[in-house]
């Protein structure tokens, strides 16, 4: 009787033990949850890269974006709570570009920035399958993650395309204190505009929008020929300007869905509001300009910018004047 | 063959070393369980028999109860390491208060489990309540929340064989070897909300801007609130050497037969099943007049994907006149306390340490119990 009552008991550990695949995915994200707790970003990244890209799984994506955000030296606490309370729908960049974390791209290698694309890029291709070529929108996201997993995944977005647009204007802009062209790079503007560019609006060509249009206290203003040399000539930085493209179109259409998703108004959100409807003239203003901003305008993609954009700059430069230039001030 | 068995198993524990991710959850601990460091399988005959080995039920004689006992936990909070985060508590700044309570434990318990016993039957009753939050990740502020509430009634017998551990007519015992087999029904309703959430993501945030009782129910519902209810069983065997002055006890418990599930009767999500867990006990008594001494060694829970060292507990209790004390280590931290016991009226206190991350001594959850439990009644023929 003993012996039948144990051989059936160690029959029962023996079918009972197996550690499946899924456990061994939620005990790596919780040792990687851990590590980033005391900052060891390096150990956080290998191990749930370790186990391979659960491109499905929210928990495992969070956590891996955070892994890089951690390298790139981004805290969300220290943006919901020092950074986000400054933003302003009176001076996007201005106040994007004095945050924190801004300073930390010197360049655009920096690995504070490198790193914080990849932590967007993980959530922002969440689902799998969708190749780097092919645009990561909210319909394909959602085919794979939903509800309120999704939610949370945008909101991490959020605030990292928040924090990364605040490096790229403070590195491009030449900012200091929330002012263009205040540092030793030697550029008013973001771009050396080809001024025979033309456009549909009351001004004839970009030219002419530089002139009329930049209110005195841009710093571009009047300035035709005055980029930062690491976007100088635009051909050949192509790349780089597409990663602003990437960074703000992603953060208005990931905007959108966290305001949408959100049940009533959040205190620490507000300032975001009125920014996306400064955002949203803005864009008026672009499509009254010149026909065809597509190209630029609705890209999600870094490949895809690149590619549309090769033949032809004049959507590009219209898209960096009237939004980042403008909005500058 | 015996021998091989054990040796087989043995074997097995020691090859089954890896890791699982969470605080391991039982249905119910025993308070005095938890501070001989949950070392109690072959050892378990208070009113909690049934929530670690039926089979022990076969050595109860008489009639006795517990109508009214509560236990309690929460986070130790007079641990000198932790008592430092809450001076100068920030108010308003969530981010400075995230970073104040980030990777610090938070843990209530609020128990009862009224229990009943005749013979080698036993009919106990459950309500238990339980909360653990904490936050992690300094990058993006991850709040682990594991909610339980469980009521239900849980219900054994067992069948005791061999001759050792008998009453003499002198009052003494018989020695020589003895067993009891054992198993238990339990119909358990479960409440439960488990999840990992981003501090400042939507879901969090909807949940503080929804101030209204009909909001945050709906808010707690997306965030995977659920009811449910099930049957599950327990089966246990208990061998029992008694000596002159002393008793040798093995035990093995399987709580939860091929887990207990629970069909859902309220919620968005699957309400989380209760695990099936495999314990090995072993413990030797000492009796020298109004002296009992117990050491205690269990392996559990054996069958589940943890690291080796944290099924590791060892126990150790000195009991005279009704004043006990205890002593254990609890898959690699330290427990103790003290208890007052006079017939109908029992006592209990103390601090003992559980693992919190996914291997031993990874991450320590802190925390003190404290037991009360009146009108207890015991007769025996």
């Amino acid at each position: 009787m003993l012996k039948i009552l144990l051989s059936f008991l160690i029959l029962i550990l023996i079918c009972a033990c197996g550690k499946s695949r899924e456990e061994l995915i939620d005990e790596t994200i919780e040792k990687a949850n851990i590590l980033l707790t005391s900052g060891n970003c390096d150990l956080a990244i290998t191990i749930l890269e370790g186990i391979g890209r659960q491109t499905k799984n929210f928990r495992y994506l969070r956590t891996l974006s955070s892994a890089y955000a951690c390298k790139a030296g981004y805290s969300e606490s220290v943006l919901f709570g020092d950074d986000l309370p400054n933003i302003s729908a009176t001076s996007v960049w201005g106040s994007l570009s004095s945050f924190s974390t801004s300073e930390k791209m010197t360049s655009p290698t920096s690995k504070s920035f490198t790193n914080l694309i990849t932590a967007i890029e993980i959530i922002l291709y969440a689902g799998g399958g969708i190749p780097s070529t092919t645009e990561p929108t909210v319909a394909e996201r959602s085919e794979f993650i939903s509800g309120s997993e999704l939610g949370d995944l945008h909101t991490q977005a959020l605030y990292m395309l928040i924090s990364a647009l605040g490096m790229y204007t403070y590195h491009y802009g030449d900012a200091d204190n929330g002012l263009k062209a205040q540092r030793d790079a030697g550029n008013d503007c973001f771009l050396n505009y080809n001024e025979d560019i033309t456009t549909n609006a009351t001004y004839a060509d970009l030219g002419d929008y530089i002139i009329a249009a930049l209110p005195p206290e841009n710093a571009c203003s009047g300035s035709v020929n005055s980029g930062h040399p690491d976007l100088t000539p635009v051909a050949a930085n192509l790349s780089r300007l597409c990663e602003g493209v990437f960074l703000f179109n992603n953060f208005r259409v990931v905007l959108t869905e966290v305001l949408a998703d959100l049940a009533a108004s959040v205190d620490d959100l507000d300032d975001l509001v009125a920014v996306d409807a400064v955002l949203d003239i803005q864009r008026m203003a672009l499509y009254q300009a010149k026909d065809d901003m597509e190209n630029v305008d609705t890209v999600l993609s870094r490949s895809v910018c690149v590619s549309e954009n090769t033949a032809n700059t004049e959507y590009i430069e219209t898209y960096f004047l009237y939004y980042f230039e403008t909005l500058f001030n | 063959m015996m021998t091989k068995l054990w040796v087989a198993l043995f074997i097995f524990l020691l090859l089954s070393i890896s890791s699982y991710a969470k605080e391991v959850h039982y249905l119910v601990r025993s308070p005095k369980a938890l501070l001989m460091g949950d070392a109690y399988t072959a050892l378990a005959d208070d009113e909690y028999t049934l929530f670690y080995n039926p089979a022990i039920l076969g050595y109860h004689s008489g009639v006795s109860g517990n109508i009214l006992n509560f236990d309690f936990g929460v986070t130790n909070v007079l641990d000198k390491k932790d008592l430092n985060r809450f001076d100068d508590f920030p108010k308003d700044d969530a981010a400075a208060m995230a970073d104040r309570i980030l990777d610090f434990p938070i843990h209530m318990h609020l128990g009862v489990t009224p229990s009943f016993k005749m013979e080698s039957f036993s009919f106990s009753l459950l309500a238990n309540w339980t909360s653990n939050y904490i936050l992690r990740n300094r990058v993006s502020p991850t709040l682990d929340v594991d909610f339980y509430y469980d009521r239900g009634f849980v219900t054994g017998y067992a069948y005791k064989f061999g001759r050792g551990g008998k009453k003499t007519k002198k009052g003494g015992r018989t020695t020589g070897l003895s067993g009891s087999a054992g198993v238990a029904l339990k119909h358990i309703k479960r409440e439960a909300l488990q999840g990992s959430f981003p501090l400042f993501g939507t879901s969090i945030l909807n949940a503080i801007a929804s101030r209204d009782d009909a909001g945050f129910s709906k808010i707690r519902n997306e965030l995977g609130y659920g009811k449910g209810d099930g049957w599950g069983a327990d089966t246990g065997l208990q061998l029992q050497y008694t000596g002159s002055f002393y008793d040798f006890m093995s035990g093995l418990s399987v709580m939860d037969i091929g887990h207990t599930n629970f069909k859902k009767v309220y919620g968005i999500r699957n309400v989380p099943r209760q695990e099936m867990m495999v314990n090995w006990g072993n413990a030797i008594q000492y009796h020298f007049g109004i002296l009992d001494t117990t050491f205690s060694f269990d392996l559990h829970p054996i069958n589940m994907p943890l690291d080796f060292a944290r099924k590791v507990h060892f126990g150790f209790s000195a009991d005279v006149l009704g004043y006990g004390v205890y002593g254990g280590w609890n898959g690699g931290y330290l427990s103790y306390g003290a208890s007052v016991n006079f017939f109908i009226f029992k006592l209990m206190a103390g601090f003992y340490g559980v693992e919190l991350g996914t291997e031993r001594r990874e991450k320590k959850g802190n925390r003190i119990l404290l037991y009360l439990s009146l009108l207890n009644f015991s007769f025996e023929p």
